[in-house]
């Protein structure tokens, strides 16, 4: 465990506190959601920690195939299956909400959909790895496919502007369309998010790097 | 430039060729998709018959599980009587191999889909001559696009070690950003752009425009990609 | 929604976030030294 580890855990540690102070006491009930505006802060920052994880799957993907070294391959791994987390968070937590302010769990949403998609495709490519046995050319597929899967993440965050839906649309091109108690929330809740993201992407590279040099070690051996 | 995309060309007859001369693949793709009309039918008809936008919907659909059975043999076969090799050696860039292979599916599609639009747009009671124009360009852009995705999918299903059960798990994150589109803009040729509730702001062309985009994007990336397909 | 479910969908999310936190912790510390044993193994069997 290195120093600058440590200071960023630290970080990490005490903005998360912050967000959970935030959430919870410092950002007043909405006019319409009332109390229900505190899931808000817990759906809307996975969701784009979660875009920027598979982001990070298209870039791991083109540096694999641009400089051919393995570690960009493992990263890609990495952010597929810790997008897959942040999807579920998501997901689950827009349930919640959508229960609350819809009155139902799924509504077929166009939003909804499209990020059910997302988490099914990602999951896709992880089944899809898992059955490519030969390390070179696993790297080398998983990291075209995960090239030409992500227009769906484009489709995905475009959704609520090409269909009519119940989503409300935040990030318009004018500045955020909410209260600034609430813009400062969301903001520390994407920071938090953010570097807990990081945090777990560099925890599970360790992970599986030691997990790929153990398993190379045994294959020689036998 | 021109002798990669005559070498694609060339790729491609050889292919359409080869089909007809052993017609039952065609034959059988069809037959699939009138097995998956019906089975749709099941499903969807009440009271003898199917509400257009179902119905316009589901021709997508039906197309989409139609070129999950006529794409995936696009380079499997290739790699199963070994000529992949060849195809790889072979001095000619390998985005016109691609690209071959995507004229090739795209073909292949077309040919089913003469016979498959007017049969499920009369079985299923929609028409899509309200917008011929739109209706032509939305088939012929959706078809290229299924294409040009199976064939991807195709080559990515190859160092698989279940090659059959793997090409629906490469094929359908690929495509289905593609397919959302393409039944929003049939739904609106068979509904007429008033009755379709989109998004504010949004006309229908700036929907073909990101359909369009969609199938660029995919074209460019797969054929920049593709070198590092055929060299495993 | 009640006040109390807004707490447990936290303490789910969050307890959740800091489970698997340790949970990955955990498994690196013990994955990298089952690493180094390995590899110091190699090396005594070269010798």
């Amino acid at each position: 465990m290195s120093r600058n580890r440590l200071i960023i855990l630290g970080i990490t540690a005490a903005i998360s506190l912050l967000y959970i102070y935030m959430t919870w006491i410092f950002a007043p009930p909405d006019v319409q959601l009332g109390e229900d505006v505190r899931i808000f802060f817990q759906h809307v920052a996975p969701a784009l920690v979660a875009y920027g994880l598979f982001g990070g799957t298209l870039l791991c993907g083109i540096m694999y195939l641009w400089k051919g070294e393995m570690k960009y391959d493992i990263i890609g791994a990495v952010t597929i299956k810790l997008g897959l987390l942040f999807t579920t968070i998501t997901l689950l937590t827009g349930m919640m909400w959508a229960n609350a302010a819809w009155h139902s769990y799924w509504n077929w949403d166009p939003r909804e959909t499209t990020t059910l998609i997302l988490w099914i495709a990602y999951a896709c490519i992880l089944a899809y790895r898992a059955s490519v046995s030969d390390r070179e050319s696993r790297a080398q597929f998983g990291s075209i496919f995960g090239i030409v899967a992500f227009p769906m993440v484009l489709l995905s965050y475009l959704s609520i502007r090409i269909w009519d839906t119940l989503h409300p649309i935040v990030i318009e091109p004018t500045g955020l369309n909410m209260e600034v108690e609430h813009m400062m929330t969301l903001f520390v809740a994407m920071i938090a998010m953010t570097l807990i993201g990081l945090i777990l992407v560099d925890l599970t590279y360790r992970i599986d790097l030691a997990n790929e040099k153990l398993m190379r070690i045994r294959m020689e051996r036998s | 430039m021109t002798s990669g995309l005559s070498a694609a060309l060339a790729i491609a007859k050889k292919d359409i060729v080869t089909q007809f001369r052993k017609k039952f693949e065609i034959f059988s793709m069809f037959l699939f998709a009138l097995i998956a009309v019906i089975a749709f039918s099941f499903a969807v008809v009440s009271g003898g018959s199917v509400p257009a936008e179902v119905g316009s919907a589901l021709l997508w659909v039906i197309i989409f599980f139609t070129g999950m059975f006529g794409f995936a043999p696009i380079f499997l076969s290739e790699s199963e009587t070994g000529t992949l090799r060849g195809l790889a050696t072979a001095p000619i860039p390998a985005w016109s191999v691609y690209l071959g292979k995507v004229f090739y599916g795209f073909v292949l599609m077309g040919i089913v889909e003469v016979f498959l639009v007017p049969i499920i747009s009369v079985l299923f009671g929609f028409s899509i001559l309200n917008d011929p124009l739109l209706a032509f360009g939305t088939i012929a852009v959706g078809t290229l696009d299924l294409a040009a995705v199976g064939s991807m999918a195709s080559a990515l299903s190859m160092p698989s070690e279940s090659k059959s059960t793997v090409f629906p798990l490469v094929y359908f994150p690929t495509a289905t950003s593609g397919l959302m589109l393409l039944i929003e803009l049939t739904k609106i040729v068979v509904l007429g752009s008033g009755a379709v509730v989109i998004g504010a702001g949004l006309t229908v062309l700036l929907i073909f425009d990101i359909l369009l985009a969609h199938l660029i994007a995919m074209l460019t990336l797969s054929a920049s990609v593709f070198h590092f397909a055929l060299s495993p | 929604m009640q006040q109390v479910e807004l707490f447990a969908v936290a303490v789910i999310l969050w307890g959740g976030i800091f489970l698997f936190l340790a949970y990955l912790f955990l498994r690196m510390i013990g994955i990298e030294e089952q690493l180094r044993i390995v590899e110091s193994q190699i090396e005594g069997d070269i010798e």
